[in-house]
């Protein structure tokens, strides 16, 4: 970010605590790509970042009247971006979790696009680590879940638990390197 | 509406509501001024009217912002000093069997002393000092009425002639200085 651009958001924002309604295109401008590329690089996901630019726009505005024109406007932009970023990593935590719990929990959850959308990603790399899997963990796993066989059969049971023990670690060595 | 359009309604109207609030936010300043003043005076009716007048100047004055709305607070503090003079000094006045011009010219130098305040901050104002001075000095009678109505309407009028004889006099000297 250039010092003209950073100075720009210092004037706007003073404006606007000041009451000045003809600050709010240009601060809009000025401020909108710089919150979306944050969020970008915060989140990786777009439609997250999206959702999180959005959200700390409106608290910005929101905010604004309060504004102390003393101080830093980036760095007050900055810690709404990221605490906006830092709400929507958390949720999406949550719904991992969730996701984790079973079925049960998971129909508990709305059905929106978003999920649907974390749901297929989910789904994705389930499939990549039951492919990773060797020998008959994951036709053991796939006729689990299908529930093809008989819960009564201790042997099929032991071999279900140890090939998904076999899954969470791989899955924790993929996804969760710390 | 495209998305861009539509966002930047949005803010504008977060951005409305938000000022719309904060403007509530410093006009209930004027409540606890109303509550002291109906203890002390006899007429609540009269403290209801000037409460509402006032709560009603700094809404506007706030939600539309510029100089006039920086004005508000200075204002405040300024006819913090006609609002609690009459209101200490009254009382004591009454008891010690002395009233009617005392109580006039305490309430005059309460006004002197609010107009010296709205100067003083006026004076510290980058633009539009007028419009500072004006809403400065109306809010600053309006809170220091709530006060004066102890010394009856003659105190308010004798509070606003202080502000307004001594406020255009100061500002004249701060501008010439």
């Amino acid at each position: 970010m250039t010092p003209h651009t950073r100075a720009e958001i210092q004037r706007l924002l003073k404006r606007l605590a000041n009451g000045d309604r003809t600050a709010i295109v240009p601060s809009f401008e000025v401020l909108w790509p710089v919150l979306r590329s944050f969020s970008a690089r915060a989140l990786g996901n777009d439609a997250d970042a999206e959702d999180a630019a959005q959200q700390a726009l409106m608290k910005l505005y929101a905010q604004v009247n309060d504004f102390d024109s003393s101080r830093d406007s980036l760095a007050w932009v900055f810690a709404i971006v990221t605490y906006e970023c830092r709400t929507i990593r958390r949720r999406r935590q949550r719904k991992r979790e969730v996701m984790d719990q079973g079925p049960a929990a998971r129909e508990a959850t709305d059905a929106s696009p978003e999920h649907m959308l974390i749901e297929r990603d989910l789904e994705a790399a389930v499939l990549e680590c039951l492919a990773e899997l060797s020998g008959d963990d994951a036709p053991t796993i796939l006729a689990g879940i299908a529930e093809d066989r008989p819960r009564a059969d201790a042997t099929f049971r032991k071999r279900l638990q140890r090939a998904l023990g076999r899954l969470r670690l791989l899955w924790r060595t993929k996804h969760e390197p710390h | 509406m495209n998305r861009t359009e539509d966002l930047i309604e949005r803010a504008r109207t977060i951005y409305e509501r938000a000022r719309l609030l904060k403007a509530l936010r410093t006009a209930a300043f004027a409540l606890p001024l109303m509550l002291i003043s109906f203890g002390c005076c006899r007429t609540p009716s009269v403290s209801i009217a000037i409460a509402g007048a006032l709560a009603l100047l700094v809404t506007v004055l706030v939600r539309r912002g510029g100089s006039p709305a920086r004005a508000v607070v200075p204002g405040y503090a300024a006819g913090m000093v006609p609002f609690a003079i009459p209101l200490l000094a009254c009382p004591l006045c009454a008891s010690l069997g002395i009233a009617g011009v005392v109580q006039l010219a305490v309430a005059v130098i309460g006004g002197v002393a609010s107009g010296a305040i709205v100067v003083y901050y006026a004076a510290r104002e980058q633009e539009d000092r007028t419009a500072f001075v004006l809403a400065g000095g109306a809010v600053a009678a309006l809170a220091g009425s709530l006060g004066c109505v102890i010394a009856g309407l003659s105190g308010v009028l004798a509070m606003i002639v202080g502000l307004a004889v001594v406020t255009p006099l100061a500002f004249r000297g701060a501008r010439a200085t």
